[in-house]
């Protein structure tokens, strides 16, 4: 799943705002921005209503242990893909692209393969 | 000098969650935790046995009336004043002044029932400020009880009964029925 658009597209990658040339793309990361967070906010509610489990009703611990969880599996699966240009750098087209983990993941692999085939003499 | 965010160790994301942590322990966990520790130890059944013997036993004796029959009068002159007032059936002496006496008595009587009843339905109020003013006054040491997952546990907590006495004699909560 990803929010947006992302299509590789000739020498091009054109995500629902911009289109980058291939040739100027430098960098290409894709990272889980939230995953700290969540990791640390489920962890912390998960440990406190297990500290006072004697003083909470069961459905005030299933619904923390329920949010908890659901924190660190979005954490876990929420990605943000960057296109990194080295004209771009620091400027608003830097590209972001949010969306699963695994998907943005898949086409970080697509570019770098097309990159990669152009570098050797691959016909763009 | 300013702090660039991107060298220090931690990530923004972790910094802000931590933060978030923090603000929910102060604003809600923390007080959530404070009111149901406080009726864990049932202070408040207990506030209000202590508060309302309190009030009993500083309410003045009622004022002594002495019987005016004719025994106690003429059973001062033994068995011949015993014998008079066993002929005539043991009378009460009305002396002129005795219905006021007694009127202003009962009148005495009527209102220290009523002023009782009235500090009595002030009690639950006087205990649950009590509790409210322990738990804003302690509202830091809460969180961090709280956020910390009781693996610390600070001296106002520890001393919570000391806490609630203080705030139950505090002006705030003391109010004379």
């Amino acid at each position: 799943m990803i929010f947006g658009s992302v299509d590789l597209n000739g020498n091009a990658v054109n995500t629902h705002r911009d289109s980058y040339l291939l040739t100027n793309l430098s960098v290409v990361s894709v990272r889980r921005p939230f995953l700290g967070a969540a990791i640390l906010l489920g962890g912390a509610f998960a440990s406190f209503s297990a500290a006072f489990f004697d003083i909470l009703y069961p459905v005030e611990i299933a619904t923390i242990i329920g949010l908890s969880s659901a924190a660190i599996i979005i954490g876990y699966q929420t990605g943000q893909l960057k296109l990194l240009s080295r004209d771009l750098r620091g400027s608003e087209l830097s590209g972001v692209i949010w969306g699963q983990y695994k998907s943005l993941n898949i086409i970080r692999a697509k570019i770098i393969q097309k990159i990669s085939s152009s570098d050797f003499g691959g016909a763009l | 000098m300013p702090i660039d965010a991107n060298s220090l160790p931690l990530g923004g994301g972790i910094i802000i969650a931590g933060l978030l942590y923090a603000g929910v322990s102060v604003l809600i966990t923390g007080q959530i935790v404070g009111e149901r520790t406080i009726n864990k130890t049932n202070w408040e059944p207990q506030c209000h046995a202590a508060l309302k013997s309190e009030m009993i036993a500083s309410e003045a004796a009622p004022a002594f009336t002495p019987k005016l029959d004719c025994n106690s009068i003429l059973g001062l002159f033994g068995t011949e004043g015993k014998r008079i007032c066993r002929k005539h059936g043991n009378p009460q002496f009305n002396f002129p002044l005795m219905d006021q006496i007694n009127a202003q008595k009962q009148r005495v009587q009527a209102l220290q029932q009523k002023r009782l009843s009235n500090a009595a339905s002030k009690i639950g109020s006087r205990c649950g400020c009590a509790m409210s003013v322990t738990l804003e006054k302690n509202r830091i040491p809460w969180a961090i009880y709280a956020g910390s997952i009781r693996t610390v546990t600070p001296s106002n907590i520890k001393n919570v009964q000391f806490e609630l006495e203080t705030a139950l004699r505090s002006p705030l909560c003391n109010m004379k029925g």
